[in-house]
């Protein structure tokens, strides 16, 4: 899922301190998963916020709403009862739906309630790891299924690098595996560590998010 | 309550709610006679059925509203729990809500949580004091009269 964390609040109040109404804007997929911004945290922050501004001297009505999509338009409707009403918005959802309610609501300013970080996923309930660095060439099953780009803190291809501590752990985090060590016991248990042998050719990067903007095209989608 | 003097002289009349679990009382326990709503201090209960059903939303939307000073949760003892994790996830989200209220500046000893079991309505009432003491030394919530 898209992973997002919290802003601080400090910095959530500086943005409002100058609306008398807002909306908060949550998101019920990927946000709502990593508990960050789906109807739960909106429940929290209006309140919350809600208090800071009285305590501040300055209160501001907040209405909140949780959208089913945010990084989909059709679902924007629902916000229209508020739009009249409202001077700000504060998304919750990631950075992509923060930028379509921007789109769709261009005379008001959308203010971003989480920083977006990474693509994760939840291995243990309030925890969550890196898994995918929309790398844009992906060669998983190269590995056995588990990405050395997204889950090795030097990005290593070809193999561990010395780093790698007696259990198994990277030498960046003690709680960390050693993606490298997981991908070789994997090979081991399949009775495959030949296989990694194979020097891997030079990756095509050029799909990746850190080359540029991404436009996609599908003619066959098109009307 | 021996405090009245002390409050009345002030005009705050604290008010608290009390938020308990089922499992934390003794058998045959009646749980009308936890209210209270004297001169000096009030204090409102609420039995759940396990502490671990309380939201961190729940608990700032009361004291957003203004209609008390403090929260006081009691969950069951540590192996009474019927759901086995229920008061452990309360205490964590009571601790979380805390430290959100130290981020807007509100005094977090405004919410606390308690374990305890077979509680009688006296031992309740005594839980209920302590959270109702600590909300006199912080003074009436900020969020008085906001709703």
């Amino acid at each position: 899922m898209i992973f997002a964390e919290a802003k601080p609040l400090s910095e959530l109040i500086e943005k409002i301190r100058s609306h008398n109404t807002i909306l908060i804007a949550g998101c019920a997929t990927c946000v709502s998963e990593c508990n960050a911004g789906g109807e739960r945290e909106v429940q929290i922050l209006q309140p919350l916020l809600s208090m800071a501004m009285k305590k501040a001297g300055h209160p501001v009505r907040i209405y909140s709403h949780t959208l089913e999509k945010q990084c989909e338009s059709e679902f924007f409707d629902e916000l229209s009862e508020y739009i009249d009403r409202i001077e700000a918005i504060i998304s919750i959802a990631c950075g992509i739906g923060i930028q379509a309610l921007s789109d769709y609501f261009p005379g008001l300013p959308v203010y971003p309630g989480v920083n977006t970080t990474s693509l994760s996923i939840r291995e243990e309930p309030g925890l969550w790891v890196s898994r995918c660095a929309a790398c844009g060439d992906c060669k998983v099953d190269e590995t056995f299924g588990i990405c050395p780009i997204a889950r090795c803190s030097k990005n290593l291809l070809n193999g561990p690098c010395g780093g790698t501590k007696n259990e198994g752990k990277c030498e960046v985090d003690d709680d960390m595996d050693c993606v490298w060590h997981l991908i070789c016991e994997r090979a081991r248990s399949l009775d495959k560590l030949d296989s990694l042998k194979r020097v891997n050719s030079i990756r095509d990067w050029s799909g990746s998010f850190q080359t540029g903007p991404k436009r996609i095209l599908r003619d066959e989608l098109r009307s | 309550m021996n405090m009245g003097k002390k409050i009345l002289k002030n005009g705050f009349k604290p008010a608290i709610l009390l938020l308990y679990c089922a499992q934390s009382l003794a058998d045959n326990t009646s749980i009308d006679d936890i209210h209270f709503n004297g001169h000096s201090a009030s204090i409102k209960s609420q039995v759940i059925p396990c502490s671990s059903k309380i939201e961190v939303s729940h608990l700032l939307k009361i004291l957003e509203s203004g209609h008390v000073d403090g929260i006081e949760i009691v969950g069951c003892g540590i192996r009474q729990c019927r759901f086995l994790l229920g008061k452990n996830i309360a205490e964590k989200r009571t601790d979380y809500t805390r430290n959100l209220l130290a981020q807007i500046h509100m005094e977090p000893d405004r919410i606390g949580m308690t374990r305890a079991d077979g509680l009688s309505v006296e031992g309740l009432f005594q839980i209920a004091h302590k959270r109702l003491k600590k909300v006199i030394e912080l003074g009436p919530s900020p969020m008085r009269g906001s709703s």
